[in-house]
Order: C-alpha cells, then structure tokens, then sequence
C-alpha cells in the first residue's frame, strides 16, 4: 500500500514538472486548443444544421477533435523531451521508469481534458447542440476517454521518440487500437444527447470505458519497461 | 348438350378456382372432380404469385359476359357435385374430360419446366460473375503478395553477392598489405 | 529437411487448391432451395455459394496468423531473441494478405447475398480493424528505423488485447450462422467434404508462405548483421 502510495506520488511529481514547464510557455495547450476550436468552426460548415442531424453528428465532432489534438499534444509533448535530450535525463532520475511514464500519461491527460473544456462549451453554442443536459455522465466519459488516450498514446509515443517518421506512424499506430474507446465515447455522447436520452446505453458504456482503461494502464505498465528500453 | 354444359361448367369452375387461389392461398380442391384439374388451377394460381417468367394463365377461354353461363358462379363444392353427376352420367364424357384436363396438366409441366430452367439460368449466369471476380481477386492478391516475397529474395541475393565481393576485395587488401609488411 | 520445407507445403498446397478447385466446382452441390410457388428462393446462392469454400478457409488460418504473430510478439519482447521476431513480422505479413482475401471476397459475397458491399456487423467490423492493426504493423516495421521491431510488437500485443473489447461493442449479427451455431455445424453433409479440402489446403499455403518469409527475413538479417561486423573489425568499408 505504502509502494502505491509512493508510486503515485512520484508520477504526480513528474506531470507536475510537465505542467509547470508547460504552464511557463503554454505552448502545448494553447496550439492544441486552438486547434479544436477551428476544427469545431469547420464542422460547422461542413455539416447541415438541423436538429436532426446535430444530434447525430455532435459526438463524433467532439471525439475527432479530442483524437486529433490528443494526438498532436502527445507528438509535441514528446518532442520536447527529445529537443532537449531531458529523456535520458529522466530515465537516469532515481525513479522507476514507470512512474515517469505515469507522470507522462497523467500530464497528457490534463491537457486533452484542457482541449475538451474549451471544443465542448465551443460545440455546444456554435452549433446548438444540447451537450450540457447531462453534464455529470458528459465528465465521466470525457475524462475516462482522455485517460485512455492518454495512456495508450503515452507508451507508443516514448516507443517512437527517435523515430524518423513519427508524426504519422503514431496515428497510424493508435487510432486502430484506440477504436473501442472512440466507439465507447461517442455511443455514450450519442445517448445523453438523443432526444430521448438513454440512460442505460450511457452507463453500459462508460463501465465500458473503465473497464477498457483499466486494462489497458495495466497492460501499458507491464509492457512499458521492454518496450521502452533500447 | 349436357357435354357442352359440363364443359363450360368445368372451365368456370377453374377460373373461379384460380381467383379464389390467389385470395386464400390454399391448395384448393379445384379442377372439380377431374383427377389432374388440380395442375392447370396451381398453375395459374402460382405464376401470378411468383410473378417471373411464369406461363401465363391465358389459354382459358374468356367467358362472354352476356352468356348464360356467366351469370351464376357456381362454388367448388357445387361445381364438382355437377361436374361428377355429369361424368357418371355419360362414361365418354368422362373420358372426354379427363383427357382434355390430363392434355392442359400436361402443358402446364412443361411450361413450367421451362419456366424453372430459364429462371435457374438466369440465377447462375447472375452468380458467375461474382464468383469469378472473388476467386480473381484472391489470385491476384496471393500472386501479388508472391511477386513481393521473390522481389525480396532478389534484393537478398544482390546483397549477399556485394558483400561477399567486399569481403573478398578487402581479403586481398589485407594479404597484398601483408606481403608489402 | 529445412531446405525442402517451403517446396513440401508449396506442392502440397498447390495439390490441394487444384484438387478444391475440382472438388467445390464439380463435386459439393449446389446450393438452391424453392419457396412454396415452387420457385427459387431469392435467398438461393447458387454459385455464390462457392466464394464460402475460400473465404472461410482464409478466415480460419487469418486468426491463426494472428495468434502466431502475437504470441512470437509476446516472446519477443521478454527474450529479446530475433527468431521470434522474425516469426511474429513474417506471419504478420501472410496475416494481412489473407486478411485482404478474406475482406474481399466476404464483401463480394455480401454484395451477392445482401445486395450491400459492406455492413457495419460485428466479423466484418472486427475483420476490418484487425486488418487495420496488422497494416500499422507492416507500416511501422517498414519505417520506423532500427526500433521497428520494439514497436511492432508492442502493436501487435495491443491490438491482441483490443479484440475482446471491439468484439462486445457491435451489435447485431447479420452473418450467416454465426454466434453459437458456427459456419460448420450447419453445413449439409455434401458441403463437408470440400470444406475441409479447402481449409487443409490453404493450411499448407499459409505455412508455405511464413516459412519462406522466416527464411527470407532472417537471411537478410544474418546479411545485416555480418556486414555490420565486417564494419566494426574494419575490414569493410
């Protein structure tokens, strides 16, 4: 008990030092945040805006964006480890390395759920979409989606660290395995916002997505140390 | 006389027959008591339903609206009843009868015999072509999937000759060094 | 005996499709039944019947491929020993051709029996996105330089794990006798025959295929790794 507490400890501390270097130039969240808010400006045009259709399509438009910005916030986040050459820095730390990938994922998390506080209130008044109705389940599945993007992201994204192409093999490489998340999320979003909410389809998934993030944090922390090491 | 109203009796009562088929759907005791009248009635009856290059039900001669006969249609049951009366009645009526409805029975098999073949045809020849473009798309992509293993075994090859000549070319650097020392 | 491995399965192989070919074409019957009128079915397959034969038998050894490549993955990553490497890419590789047979010809097939190219049920779904990990496979082990095979591998354990839950979250099951039945159980009697001609055959292909990609990849790896050590005694340039 006294381990977990210390291994939550020390990961807290490195997403501490992430954030604090990213709060010092806020450069990660502000170009991830502004991202989400033109591709929720083009969804606006690019899809019809009756009642109907709104509905339909709101989910996805916010899934995407937490894809895409995640996506793009775990290759910068990454890539400035690499800049600076912090990583074997980081590894050499008298901490195990599987704090510090904790430390990554829980920095990662923040800043997704960063770019979903701003893309979901911006969704909700350009295209008039009922996404607050709900607000308590909306939280959960967006936070639990976050983590799970976040973890899985965090691990092939150190894999991929001093890889030449890796700006596009980490979408290549995550959206296929993150596909039950993203189905999960938005089938969960589609319930709160039907006309007639569906309660039951939200809960089932959001147990879902726990039960699908609890697995794989587990699976990222047995499969981190030798998939990380050179 | 008696031949003539049987035989116009029989005729309504298969059409009637036919009608009543397509409204209930039942096997109908139909044709009357003529032993094989059940084929040209099922016939009828079944090519309106399926509808595909069924043999049409034309070949009843239509009943002339002002005629007689038209004006009370009879029931199966009645039909059959005068129709079996009449047959009793007069044994080469009979025979007469039921050669003629063994002749339609007949014609009608085979009509839709044809009928079947042609649709089996039409069935197959549609198939074809979907199976040859599925057994093509699996040769083309295993065949595919060989040209890029041999591709590689080539590449191998050529690497195995190059280095094999570099190490033959830096074995005789080092034996002519050797010499020179 | 290593050595006459691929041409034994290759001729055994190619035995087997001719002999499928014969025996699913002129053998196995065809598939047809009548509706009440007496007229066929439109659910009849007739031929189309036949795209089963191969399409099944691609499918059966796709999951084996499958399995192989994350097991050797699995085993790779804790004994960092390149043979398992090598097996885990190479039945990648024949995974994801089989993979594109199978999602071919079972659309050829949907388009025939359903009149649609492609529908959002649980095999096809889960057939699509698996085929999708393998591709980001084969993608990653082609670019990602020296640590490929690290991340590969990675991938594969991954996308191993992800099948149960992409198997739960679809729906409906449109696919013929699937669930608890299975394709085989309900095959008539003189389907079987063919059916596990074919599947047997096409057992031997795919073994064909990944011992000879097992052998060319770690032929190039062995040329690798001595021009590497002729690099290091400096005797190569």
């Amino acid at each position: 008990m006294a381990d977990l507490m210390a291994l939550f400890r020390h990961a807290a501390r490195v997403a501490w030092k992430d954030l604090r270097i990213e709060l010092r130039s806020r450069e990660i969240v502000y170009t991830m945040v502004f991202f989400g808010a033109l591709l929720v400006v083009i969804y606006s045009f690019a899809f019809p805006k009756d009642d109907r259709a709104i509905r339909g399509s709101v989910p996805g438009m916010l899934w995407v964006s937490l894809a895409f910005t995640g996506t793009i916030g775990l290759g910068r986040a990454f890539d400035r480890e690499r800049e600076n050459d912090t990583m074997r820095a980081l590894l050499l730390a008298p901490v195990p390395r599987l704090e510090v990938f904790l430390g990554k994922a829980l920095a990662t998390t923040a800043l997704v759920l960063a770019v979903a506080v701003v893309c979901t209130p911006l969704l909700a008044v350009f295209l008039n979409a009922p996404l607050f109705a709900y607000p308590g389940q909306l939280i959960l599945i967006v936070v639990l989606g976050a983590i799970g993007i976040a973890v899985v992201g965090s691990v092939f994204a150190a894999t991929l660290l001093k890889v030449r192409s890796r700006d596009v093999l980490l979408p290549v490489i995550l959206y296929p395995l993150l596909v039950p998340l993203f189905v999960a999320g938005t089938s969960c979003t589609a319930a709160l916002v039907a006309e007639i909410p569906n309660f039951d389809a939200a809960w089932y998934w959001i147990q879902f997505l726990g039960i699908y993030d609890a697995v794989f944090l587990v699976l990222s922390i047995w499969v981190f140390e030798s998939l990380v090491i050179e | 006389m008696m031949k003539m109203i049987a035989l116009w009796v029989v005729l309504v009562a298969s059409a009637g027959a036919a009608f009543a088929q397509t409204g209930s759907g039942s096997a109908a005791p139909s044709g009357a008591a003529a032993g094989s009248g059940g084929a040209p009635a099922a016939g009828s009856g079944g090519a309106p339903a399926a509808g595909s290059g069924g043999a049409p039900a034309a070949g009843e001669p239509q009943v002339p609206p002002t005629s007689p006969l038209a004006a009370p249609i009879l029931s199966t049951a009645d039909a059959r009843k005068l129709c079996a009366t009449a047959m009793n009645a007069d044994p080469k009526f009979a025979a007469e009868i039921s050669r003629i409805a063994d002749e339609r029975a007949a014609q009608q098999r085979d009509r839709d015999t044809v009928a079947a073949h042609t649709d089996a045809d039409y069935h197959v020849k549609k198939n074809e072509r979907h199976v040859i473009y599925a057994y093509a798309a699996m040769w083309i992509i295993s065949a595919l999937f060989v040209m890029f293993l041999w591709r590689r075994q080539q590449v191998l090859k050529l690497e195995i000759a190059n280095l094999r000549r570099d190490l033959e070319a830096a074995a005789n650097d080092s034996s002519a060094a050797k010499e020179r020392a | 005996m290593k050595k006459l491995a691929v041409p034994l399965f290759a001729t055994l192989a190619a035995i087997g499709l001719a002999a499928s070919v014969y025996v699913v074409f002129f053998v196995a019957p065809l598939e047809y039944s009548f509706n009440e009128a007496g007229k066929f079915n439109g659910s009849s397959l007739f031929l189309n019947q036949k795209i089963m034969y191969f399409h099944v038998g691609h499918a059966f050894w796709l999951i084996l491929a499958v399995v192989v490549s994350g097991a050797g993955s699995l085993m790779f990553l804790r004994t960092r020993d390149p043979k398992w490497d090598d097996l885990a890419s190479s039945s990648t590789d024949v995974a994801v051709v089989f993979g594109a047979v199978v999602l071919v010809t079972g659309s050829i097939w949907a388009k025939a029996a359903w009149d649609v190219w492609w529908q959002w049920e649980p095999r096809l779904t889960l057939s699509l996105l698996l085929w999708l990990v393998l591709v980001g496979y084969v993608l990653v082990r082609r670019f990602a330089g020296a640590s490929g095979d690290r991340i590969a591998s990675g991938m594969a354990i991954f996308g191993m794990i992800s099948l149960p839950f992409l198997y739960k979250m679809v729906g409906q099951d449109s696919h013929p006798a699937a669930g608890g039945n299975g394709v085989v159980a309900t095959l008539p009697p003189g389907e079987r025959g063919p059916f596990w001609l074919t599947v047997a055959s096409f057992l031997c292909w795919y073994i064909a295929l990944v011992i000879s990609r097992v052998q060319s990849t770690r032929a190039e790896r062995e040329v690798r790794e001595l021009r590497e050590r002729g690099l290091d005694l400096g005797v190569l340039q």
